[in-house]
């Protein structure tokens, strides 16, 4: 399979998780938000999954990052939709190495930092997104190949996932009831992590 | 009201198409942009205002887009930022030469999308600016972390009309800011708003409890306190918001009792009656006083209180002819 395909695949398969979770993440964001958060993200992937999908792997999540921004709208479109298009533009050419997509990771996540203003343990999507590109990035610098390196980064995610769950929000709309967010999993940590673990499954399918 | 739709996923365009059929007498579409504009576009030479936020607010903010006041509002679906890209498409229709004023309430969706519209408009010679609305004080002790309520329409109300008489931009973005600084709001919740098309309202709250500080987005309040009557609940929200009476405040203010969607115009004007009275009381001068709904969160039950300080600039801005679907005056 050619490697825009495999991009291609993967936005399919995040927009089938994230339709499939789509209740339990309102569920988690009505704790302390609007409720949307399933909505924001099934509107976003499904344009990221109609956007153009020609030119490298790198331009196809580019263009489905342009396009998950402006169709998501709200804070999560903005940073998901930034993260995609950072982390397509670090993916130039052909990619072959997990120390090449450990960059454009590390990249996507420096975007996501600097517009979203948040940290590590402030209950955002980053409390997934950071512990999984560091363990990613260990796993690449021992020579894993791309999909032994996601696998077996999606643990380190999973454990930031639930840390959320003790946090006490710092950032966004929820930042402003502070304890009621105490106790609930991040909304957004919960739909990074579920598209990260489909997008290792498709990884590991199609690269064996 | 959110058992009216069609498919939920279409709301917003429906609701804009909509919109702008009723009221085609003020605004008109933005071609290819999920926004509203003054009917006929932008004046060659002047500032426009361009406000906006997730729809599920009327008259925010669409509503208040006409003459006098904001020259275009750009639509997000419900309670969510519009996007970056249709704040720039938004901004760049809105620009008759003179520069774009962006203004919305303060929260991070919508910071980060007007501010990449921003960017992009900067890189296109287009001079931007953005005043943010920050009257919440239940939200936050930082003046400038606060969140954006029903004072929104008085800094929209003072932005649009500095424009409207040909202000510039350094101007329009000044008396907009000076608006904000002496603007405050503080509001309760007697019951949640549901989103169209989900099963339940966002959060409920118990018959004898009310919500106090709540968000415009269905954010419960960040206090829950017995339910109180009429009168106690005027005595709350005239304290909440005396106690942090802006710098510089004179004794003359613009009062609004603002409902959130469910609390309805009589039973604001019983508590108006004592908000009036205990206002006089702490040596306030009230200048036109509102009662009604001008910042909604669909069905939500509840109501706030806003008071912006006036001095004369204030007052004649506050005053300026305006004709918008939502907002006639004088």
């Amino acid at each position: 399979m050619d490697q825009s395909t495999l991009a291609a695949q993967c936005i399919d398969a995040a927009l089938a998780i994230i339709l499939e979770k789509e209740p339990e993440l309102a569920q988690l964001d009505s704790v302390a938000g609007d409720g949307d958060h399933g909505a924001g993200m099934a509107r976003g992937f499904r344009a990221a999954a109609a956007a153009d999908r020609t030119g490298t792997a790198g331009q196809v999540i580019a263009k489905a990052g342009m396009a998950f921004s402006d169709a998501a709208g709200g804070a999560s479109g903005a940073l998901v939709g930034m993260y995609l298009m950072t982390l397509g533009g670090g993916l130039q050419g052909d990619v072959t190495t997990a120390i090449q997509v450990h960059s454009a990771l590390v990249k996507a996540q420096d975007a996501l930092m600097k517009l979203g203003k948040a940290k590590l343990g402030d209950k955002t999507m980053l409390d997934t997104l950071i512990p999984f590109t560091e363990a990613f990035g260990a796993q690449a610098g021992a020579g894993a190949t791309i999909p032994a390196a996601w696998g077996g980064a999606l643990d380190a995610g999973r454990a930031g996932m639930e840390s959320t769950k003790d946090m006490v929000a710092a950032r966004g709309r929820s930042a402003v009831l502070k304890e009621r967010s105490l106790g609930t999993q991040d909304p957004g940590a919960t739909s990074v992590y579920y598209v990260l673990r489909a997008v290792g499954e498709v990884l590991q399918r199609e690269c064996p | 009201m959110t058992k009216v739709f069609n498919n939920p996923v279409d709301f917003k365009e429906q609701m804009i198409k909509g919109f702008t059929a009723a009221y085609s007498r003020y605004v008109e579409r933005i071609p290819n942009a999920a926004g509203v504009m003054v009917k006929g576009g932008p004046t060659p030479g002047k500032v426009s205002v361009l406000i906006g936020g997730g729809s599920g607010h009327y008259p925010l903010f669409c509503g208040l887009v006409g003459k006098g006041f904001a020259h275009g509002a750009v639509i997000g679906d419900i309670f969510t930022s519009p996007s970056g890209e249709q704040c720039y498409r938004c901004g760049k229709a809105l620009d008759g030469g003179a520069g774009v004023v962006f203004s919305y309430g303060n929260y991070s969706g919508d910071v980060m999308n007007f501010g990449m519209a921003e960017m992009r408009l900067e890189m296109e010679g287009i001079d931007v600016r953005q005043v943010l609305v920050t009257d919440d004080v239940a939200s936050s002790a930082d003046f400038d972390s606060r969140r954006g309520v029903a004072g929104d329409f008085f800094v929209f109300k003072v932005l649009g009309a500095s424009a409207w008489r040909g202000d510039n931009l350094d101007t329009v973005e000044a008396m907009g800011r000076h608006a904000n600084a002496m603007t405050r709001s503080f509001g309760v919740a007697f019951g949640g708003c549901t989103i169209p098309g989900q099963p339940q309202p966002l959060f409920t709250v118990a018959q004898d409890k009310m919500e106090l500080g709540l968000g415009i987005h269905g954010e419960p309040g960040v206090e829950t306190s017995d339910l109180r009557s009429a009168s106690e609940i005027a005595g709350l929200l005239v304290d909440k918001v005396l106690s942090d009476v802006p710098a510089g405040a004179g004794s003359k203010a613009v009062v609004l009792v603002n409902g959130l969607g469910a609390t309805k115009y009589e039973e604001m004007f019983v508590m108006y009656g004592d908000i009036h009275k205990r206002l006089a009381a702490a040596g306030i001068d009230l200048y036109k006083p509102v009662v009604g709904e001008l910042a909604t969160s669909l069905n939500m039950e509840g109501c706030g209180l806003t008071l912006m300080w006036l001095d004369s600039d204030l007052q004649a801005l506050l005053d300026y002819p305006t004709e918008t679907p939502a907002w006639t005056n004088v």
